[in-house]
């Protein structure tokens, strides 16, 4: 097990978990499991392509360097630093004010005419279609890779209608083994995320605002506290992480394609559910873990599993495994791995002072 | 222009007849009930694979002691050729055959959608609400995932899939015939789910969906109308693949994993027709599946091209079929997100069981017996 192995693994992991977070987020806030979610993060995707792109063509950006081949993929130049920073702020400001868009506009005013979390969570699934037209309408990939045609134009030789939108990583060597840019940041980002969100909500004043308003509404409103704009900050919070996720997503070989509204294969949605079902639909960190954990088994055990078993069809079928944790999950342990006290485990095998 | 008028018609006569059974099979699990199936699509891919894969095996099995070119293994090895060759020489000279093998497909169609749906039915005991909903998605998705990779059941490629057996092609026009045997079928289910919501285990449904504690105090078992609500709705689904199997204009003449388990279409488009029509209500329901049927084929089918040229829309680099593709998005979350804002209980709400003394007492025939004066 080399290094280059566990990176994709690694990466897809890192990104379910950054929006498996974003769904315990909306979800123990509003008790509504939102479908558009993940649509959050193609949007922002988007957004934040076409920005990078428009800011090449804009500033004449001349690179050097000439053009990668890995694995069959051919990658867009990396660009400078700056440019990055820019897609990065955009898609994760995108996303939350779509997230803010879906609370005040859908939301709110449903939930106002006394409908069911049910009923909630299907408006949430007619957002998630309203964006998919969006997609399709303003953001196909055809303006994006005219802009990418035109960027090629003054970079030069590089034909990026065929290459798709995949972005070039920079790369890190650590000794003779050779890290994807893109991973470290993932795996950054996600470390990051969960240590933010502990602090936000152990130890921040908003935090104790938004636990108290998620344990008694009512109590907290007559406290005066705003039940309706915490709740919609931790919309913003969710959208935000989802923008986050979307713009490590442009990174991946053909991640865009898994998620983009034509592909008939878009699944990523129900193993983001997975996630945070698996590690705990009331509990923060846990969604974390769960994500990670989901990503882990679809692109790691299944493949060492398949290889074990000698049998290399296995591959394919490894929606299945996220699909018996999901299950076994809800039928055993309803509230996530994150609800299991391992601590009365170890009291009893010690068997130590009660 | 009338031959193309009359495909039209039949094009939305056969949207009407397959969503209609669909959305009422879902409207009985998730109006009647109250189940929350966010995995109906897996038990309508079961009609789809009975007509693709073992009606077209009984009739390979037949068909490779006559017609030259066909074994029951080509079925699957090479599909197109297979079908091709039954379908100009085998079917149109045997009518008889295709008659019984169309009633043997909805039977095992009814069976194999009732047998998932009793399966599903038994988490769905013990979990209630989104939890429940979001497992059968997960489900039906993990089950999407073993029939698109697995070569036995769905063919090599899971985009292009199976051909179906053309079972209406004795008939002068075999378009025609699927039609009318598509809107045949759903009037037999609108009359078995009215009858069913007359009938005392229709209002069972409702009694256990209202307030789980009354009927159980009743001594109905709720975890048997449950389950019985679950194994109904799913077969009638299971009904709907195998009738969109047989008709040419919605599946284009074959079965793929992409086209029979897609949430879009089989799931979320039942949902957002039952939410219009109203929850619970299989006339509803029906007004439903015409309004959008006869809005939807005609004027987003076929003018979203014409839309696209007025807007000028491939000057701005977007292309006609995503513009359809983006029209059909927005029309279902805009379905969804006004009917629930504007008419929450749909535009045919909820109706009351129509019961031998409800129908003499509403007509005025019979006058209600006096309450007994204390």
């Amino acid at each position: 097990m080399n290094f280059e192995t566990l990176m994709a693994p690694l990466y897809y992991a890192s990104i379910l978990s950054l929006l498996s977070v974003g769904i315990t987020l909306s979800y123990m806030t509003t008790k509504v499991f939102n479908f558009a979610h993940v649509r959050y993060a193609t949007v922002a995707a988007y957004f934040a392509a076409a920005t990078m792109l428009s800011l090449v063509v804009h500033y004449h950006i001349t690179l050097n360097s000439s053009v990668r081949t890995l694995g069959g993929m051919r990658y867009i130049l990396p660009l400078p630093g700056w440019i990055y920073a820019v897609g990065f702020i955009v898609a994760s400001i995108v996303g939350g004010l779509v997230s803010i868009l879906l609370y005040y506009a859908v939301l709110k005013p449903l939930e106002r005419r006394g409908l069911s979390p049910l009923a909630l969570m299907i408006s949430t699934l007619g957002f998630d279609f309203l964006l998919v037209a969006f997609l399709f309408i303003f953001m196909s990939e055809k303006p994006i890779i005219n802009l990418a045609a035109k960027a090629s134009s003054l970079i030069g030789a590089v034909n990026f209608a065929s290459l798709g939108l995949d972005f070039a990583d920079e790369y890190i060597y650590i000794g003779n083994s050779m890290i994807r840019g893109s991973v470290l940041g993932a795996l950054i980002l996600a470390v990051v995320v969960t240590i933010v969100l502990t602090f936000l909500t152990r130890k921040t004043k908003l935090g104790v605002m938004m636990r108290s308003s998620i344990e008694n509404p009512n109590l907290a409103l007559v406290l005066g506290i705003n039940v309706d704009r915490v709740f919609a900050i931790a919309w913003f919070i969710a959208g935000l992480i989802a923008g986050m996720a979307g713009f490590l997503m442009l990174f991946g070989t053909s991640f865009l394609k898994f998620i983009s509204p034509t592909s008939p294969y878009n699944s990523i949605v129900v193993s983001v559910f997975a996630g945070a079902i698996v590690g705990g639909i009331f509990n923060v960190e846990g969604s974390i873990g769960g994500g990670f954990l989901i990503g882990l088994i679809e692109k790691l055990f299944v493949p060492w599993l398949a290889a074990v078993m000698n049998a290399p069809g296995l591959i394919k079928y490894n929606k299945v495994f996220s699909m018996f944790a999901v299950a076994l999950t809800l039928l055993f342990i309803p509230e996530g791995l994150a609800s299991i006290r391992f601590r009365r485990f170890r009291r009893k095998t010690t068997g130590g002072e009660i | 222009m009338m031959a193309n008028f009359a495909v039209l018609a039949e094009q939305i006569l056969s949207f009407i007849g397959i969503y209609y059974i669909v959305s009422i099979g879902l409207n009985l699990k998730a109006g009647h009930m109250g189940i929350p199936d966010f995995g109906h699509a897996m038990f309508f891919a079961m009609g789809g694979i009975v007509v693709g894969n073992i009606v077209a095996h009984i009739a390979a099995a037949v068909a490779a002691k006559s017609v030259p070119g066909v074994t029951v293994a080509g079925v699957i090895a090479s599909n197109t050729k297979t079908l091709s060759i039954m379908n100009t020489k085998f079917f149109p000279y045997h009518p008889l055959l295709d008659i019984g093998l169309v009633i043997f497909a909805l039977v095992l169609s009814l069976i194999l959608g009732g047998i998932l749906g009793w399966i599903a039915s038994l988490p769905a005991l013990r979990l209630r609400g989104e939890f429940l909903a979001i497992l059968l998605l997960t489900v039906a998705e993990g089950l999407r995932v073993i029939f698109t990779y697995t070569k036995s059941l769905m063919g090599s490629t899971p985009t292009v899939g199976l051909s179906t057996p053309a079972l209406f092609s004795w008939t002068h026009n075999s378009g025609l015939a699927a039609t009318i045997f598509t809107i045949i079928v759903a009037l037999i289910v609108y009359v078995y789910v009215e009858r069913l919501h007359n009938s005392p285990a229709g209002r069972l449904f409702r009694a256990a969906r209202d307030d789980e504690d009354a009927a159980k105090a009743l001594g109905k078992n709720v975890v048997t109308i449950r389950r019985d609500a679950m194994i109904i709705g799913s077969a009638l689904a299971g009904l709907a693949g195998a009738v969109y199997a047989l008709n040419p204009f919605l599946g284009g003449g074959s079965v793929a994993a992409v086209s029979i388990f897609n949430r879009v279409w089989w799931t979320f488009w039942p949902w957002a027709l039952i939410i219009l029509g109203g929850m619970a209500s299989n006339r509803g329901t029906g007004l439903a599946t015409i309004i959008v049927g006869v809005s939807l084929i005609w004027p987003v089918r076929l003018y979203s091209f014409k839309v696209a040229q007025v807007l000028h829309a491939s000057a701005l680099g977007i292309n006609p079929d995503q513009f359809a593709n983006a029209l059909e998005y927005a029309f279902i979350g805009l379905i969804i997100l006004i009917v629930q804002a504007v008419l929450p209980r749909g535009i045919i709400p909820e109706y009351p069981s129509r019961t031998l003394p409800f129908e003499k007492y509403a007509r005025g025939k019979v006058l209600p017996p006096k309450p007994k004066e204390e």
